[in-house]
């Protein structure tokens, strides 16, 4: 047993360090030329405006809601994100951003998007939401 | 039983620690219990367990620890491949199993092969539903 509390500690150790080295880059993902800078809340909202076009491209009277998620590290893990969004007969289209932290959700201009539910069924699914930007088009 | 103890989501990374058990309904002797953790970005990957089972007469502990990393960052949809190594260890044997794993996922399946001496093929196959 006593082996084992030594191999937990070595790992938490490494895990830390790791940690704290992915901290210090956390915009390595970005390519620039491709990116508006716009803030919310005060700070930077980074959109791909390359591939917010291409989701729009044949979407008319919808208004897409752009969420930061922390955590979406995982292809796999954010397959719970679509299918759960996708139970809503109001979402047109949703695109998910493996290189920004970024989920892409093109509604009705019915739906009133909840900031709440939004954040429910991202936590439901293991990330976090830290803000959101809604555009019309 | 699986039990999610704690929970930590940054911009590039994801930590997660659990605590899982379980017991036999007919054989209330027979239990297991043990953590399970991992940390991960798009391009590393960590993860251990530590699992003790219980059955009365032959006591045991099984452990592992697994690194990886990510040889390109693939976008949603893409085919996602991780090459890894996985050290395992169970109290009946004297000495740690290390061996490559290759891990594949697209959409919603998740492959997982790896291979050595001691222990022989060790896949696993995931299906999100």
């Amino acid at each position: 047993m006593k082996r084992s509390f030594i191999f937990l500690f070595c790992l938490l150790i490494f895990s830390k360090a790791l940690y704290a080295d992915n901290n210090g880059s956390s915009n390595h993902y970005s390519h620039k030329g491709h990116i508006h800078k716009e803030f919310v809340k005060g700070e930077k909202f980074n959109i791909n405006s390359d591939r917010l076009d291409s989701f729009a491209n044949g979407l008319k009277q919808v208004q897409i809601a752009i969420v930061n998620v922390n955590g979406m590290v995982c292809d796999f893990c954010a397959r719970g994100i679509e299918k759960s969004f996708s139970k809503d007969i109001n979402l047109k289209k949703i695109d998910v951003d493996l290189s920004r932290g970024k989920v892409l959700l093109a509604y009705d201009l019915e739906k009133k998007i909840s900031f709440d539910e939004i954040k429910k069924l991202i936590v439901e699914n293991g990330q976090n939401v830290t803000d959101i930007k809604i555009i019309k088009l | 039983m699986t039990y999610l103890i704690n929970r930590k989501n940054t911009k590039n990374s994801q930590r997660n620690l659990y605590f899982q058990s379980g017991i036999n309904p007919e054989k209330t002797k027979n239990i297991f219990y043990g953590i399970h953790g991992d940390w991960e970005t798009r391009r590393v990957f960590s993860g251990f367990s530590l699992k003790r089972t219980e059955n009365g007469y032959k006591n045991y502990t099984d452990k592992f620890i697994q690194l990886g990393f990510a040889p390109y960052l693939g976008d949603y949809g893409d085919l996602h491949s991780w090459i890894m190594i996985k050290s395992k260890k169970n109290s009946f044997s004297n000495s740690w199993s290390t061996y490559p794993l290759l891990k594949f996922f697209k959409g919603d399946f998740l492959f997982e092969l790896g291979f050595n001496n001691k222990t022989e093929w060790d896949a696993h196959l995931m299906y999100r539903f």
